[in-house]
């Protein structure tokens, strides 16, 4: 005990003398989506630099979405403006990593050790790696969830404390909310954007975006037809209209939808904008195929720019730090992320007497299991090939095609845009 | 009969006028409404304008805290002053000597003014980036302001209402011994004083509004101008938290709408004058 306390007093008195003659680090950080973020990103600095005195963090201009805050940090590659870390969508990650712009992570992970006892499993190191090579470290995680509004599953027959488990019951009961009338529709799917919801389907039904080997286009098989069809019966028999995404999310909002399936990162903002209006309820997203489907993970990775040793260790704890159980713990209850940190979920010093609390965010948990990476197209088309798969899905949704019609159209664009080998 | 102060034809063109009123202001009043409703008001199943319950404090006090608006709204004077200054600077003179000094190279000047008036800033835009970091000069009021300070389109609105200036009045000035340089100080400047607020409105509007630009050189909030100030409000999923939003926006116009009613009478002369109808 004595020994302890020794040694105590004397690294603090060697810290005492040696913090002064330490060089103060300053990181950059940068970061999307700051009406999502911004409060999260000052809490976690804060703490970060009450733990850590001799490195400062400053924040650059934050960027409205994923899209440009790539676009951002792709202009910047190379210039003084160049943050030290950034946040990038998931989907995205590969692109950096094609460009040669992110940091490896490897090396930093493999020095690191015991990454597991800190949180950090291999399925959770899994998210951020494109091909097996570590390019950041997963921050916030969402996967799709159900949202639903009680009071119009009741009013339509159904028992809002058993929601529909099944597409098929998802379908019947969207009809019969729509058939209440007074301007209510049945269901809001957001397709629009990117393919990540349609990714909700296709895995959900065990499907896969391409083969293996990456060289052929997989989406058209048996598992994305069951996809389309689901999509079509959700506009044909479930009572969806076309929405455009904002004008979705403001209609359920205000009532006027029964069923809305999309991230559980909206969870924060859907319950601020519902408010009292509502009883407003979420629960798992149905799976086509409830054995082998899975789920895609949306959400963003920390990535470390910087190649600047003296920096990069800097960057490297303030990416372990928000990645880790901390930053899980700010993140999830502002936003409606699922935590990427084992710890985090599981100990009640962190979440575990949150979730008690707050039911609407344990859809998103329970889904935690189903998780898999959002996939990314190989080569430069990326951005492009999620557009046509998006072209397509409006023709079905606005019914001037035929579900299995629009997937053959967008398979056969789809294998145009990947890089011949 | 015809003495009455309502006849027909000024009803008609009274209630069009009001009609077009109420669409060009709608919005506005819309953006009022909502700077003072709470988050769950926004998106409801009716229509209202007057709020539930007013929540103006609220969300004045997020915006207030969420970005440094006296820093935004102090960059957006300062930017917007330096290019005015330097485009006022830089046109008159130049607008001057197209308009009433006869050299050889005037016309090729016309030509260019014509053709720099149909480049946008998004086409250099990556060339100016490329130079502005090689002089390390990104993140400066420097970048923010240098790429305007010559603006064909004051040159050719002052170069239009030189024109229409009586020959005579400089004849007499030159008569009288004056030099150019006075010339352009003691009698084009005073004389122009109507199309100078005209352009100032359109040059104070344009670029206290301006995005595009200050999110490509700007990523450190020192300088950042009103307009990045708004991107603090932004998310991608379930929408924006419209309220602050509206009320940080209702700051950050409240400027340009007061200098506007201001300025109005004299704007309105300097675009009759100039001959910029339409």
């Amino acid at each position: 005990m004595k020994h302890i306390t020794q040694i105590l007093a004397a690294a603090a008195v060697s810290l005492a003398i040696a913090l002064p003659a330490h060089a103060e680090t300053t990181l950059t950080v940068h970061y999307p989506m700051p009406g999502f973020f911004k409060d999260v990103m000052d809490t976690i600095s804060k703490k970060f630099m009450v733990e850590n005195p001799d490195i400062k963090i400053q924040f650059a201009s934050p960027s409205a979405t994923y899209e440009e805050g790539i676009q951002t940090i792709l202009r910047q590659v190379g210039t003084s403006e160049m943050p030290d870390i950034t946040f990038i969508g998931l989907n995205r990650l590969r692109m950096l990593d094609e460009r040669d712009v992110a940091v490896d992570l490897g090396p930093l992970v493999k020095k690191d050790g015991n990454m597991a006892e800190q949180g950090f499993s291999d399925t959770i190191l899994k998210l951020a790696q494109v091909k097996g090579k570590q390019v950041g470290l997963a921050f916030a995680t969402s996967n799709p969830i159900m949202y639903y509004n009680a009071d119009l599953v009741k009013a339509a027959g159904g028992n809002p404390d058993n929601p529909p488990k099944t597409w098929d019951e998802v379908i019947a009961l969207g009809g019969k909310i729509k058939a209440l009338g007074n301007g209510v529709d049945g269901i809001d799917f957001r397709w629009q954007g990117d393919d990540w919801m349609f990714s909700a389907l296709l895995f959900g039904a065990g499907g896969k975006m391409l083969s293996d080997d990456e060289s052929k286009v997989a989406f058209n098989g048996p598992e994305g037809q069951k996809a389309v069809e689901v999509l079509h019966r959700l506009v044909t028999e479930g009572g969806m209209p076309v929405f455009t995404k904002p004008a979705g999310e403001q209609a359920f909002a205000a009532g006027k939808v029964g069923f809305e399936f999309q991230t559980t990162g909206a969870l924060r903002n859907t319950i601020k904008n519902v408010g009292n209006k509502f009883d407003l309820r979420t629960a798992r997203i149905p799976l086509i195929d409830s054995v082998n489907g899975r789920l895609p993970t949306g959400g963003n990775a920390v990535v470390i720019l910087t190649h600047d040793a003296a920096k990069q260790d800097a960057a490297w704890k303030f990416a372990k730090f928000a990645a880790g159980p901390y930053g899980a713990s700010v993140v999830v209850p502002g936003t409606g992320y699922v935590p990427n940190n084992e710890l985090a979920a599981k100990s009640p010093e962190y979440l575990g007497d949150f979730y008690k609390q707050n039911p609407l965010f344990q859809a998103g948990l329970s889904q935690m299991p189903v998780m898999i990476p959002w996939y990314a197209f190989p080569g430069s088309n990326g951005v492009k090939v999620t557009q046509t798969i998006v072209d397509n899905l409006s023709r079905i949704v606005d019914q001037s095609a035929e579900p299995k019609e629009a997937l053959d159209d967008a398979a056969a664009d789809v294998e145009d845009m990947l890089p011949r080998s | 009969m015809m003495t009455s102060a309502f006849s027909l034809g000024r009803i008609i063109r009274l209630t069009l006028l009001s009609l077009g009123a109420i669409v060009f202001l709608s919005p506005y009043a819309f953006m009022i409404s909502t700077a003072g409703k709470a988050q769950s008001d926004i998106f409801t199943s009716s229509l209202s304008l007057i709020p539930a319950h007013l929540t103006y404090v609220e969300n004045f006090a997020k915006a207030l805290s969420r970005v440094p608006m006296a820093r935004l709204l102090w960059n957006g004077v300062v930017v917007c002053g330096l290019i005015f200054f330097f485009q006022v600077l830089v046109a008159i003179p130049c607008a001057y000597a197209m308009a009433k000094l006869r050299f050889g190279a005037a016309r090729a000047m016309m030509v260019l003014v014509m053709l720099g008036l149909l480049v946008p800033i998004h086409a250099t835009a990556l060339p100016l980036y490329v130079a502005f970091d090689r002089a390390s000069l990104l993140n400066s009021y420097a970048a923010l302001v240098a790429p305007f300070t010559i603006s064909v389109f004051a040159i050719f609105m002052f170069l239009q209402f030189f024109r229409a200036m009586p020959d005579d009045l400089i004849h007499a000035a030159r008569l009288d011994g004056m030099s150019e340089i006075g010339i352009v100080a003691r009698v084009i400047v005073p004389n122009a004083w109507p199309a100078v607020t005209a352009f100032a409105i359109f040059s104070v509007v344009a670029h206290w509004n301006d995005l595009y630009w200050p999110l490509i050189v700007i990523s450190k909030q020192d300088y950042a101008t009103p307009p990045l100030g708004l991107m603090y409000f932004r998310a991608a999923e379930a929408g924006d938290d419209y309220g602050a939003l509206m009320a940080a926006t209702l700051m950050i116009t409240l400027p340009l709408v007061a200098a506007f009613l201001l300025a109005q009478k004299r704007f309105v002369e300097g675009i009759t004058m100039t001959g910029l109808k339409g």
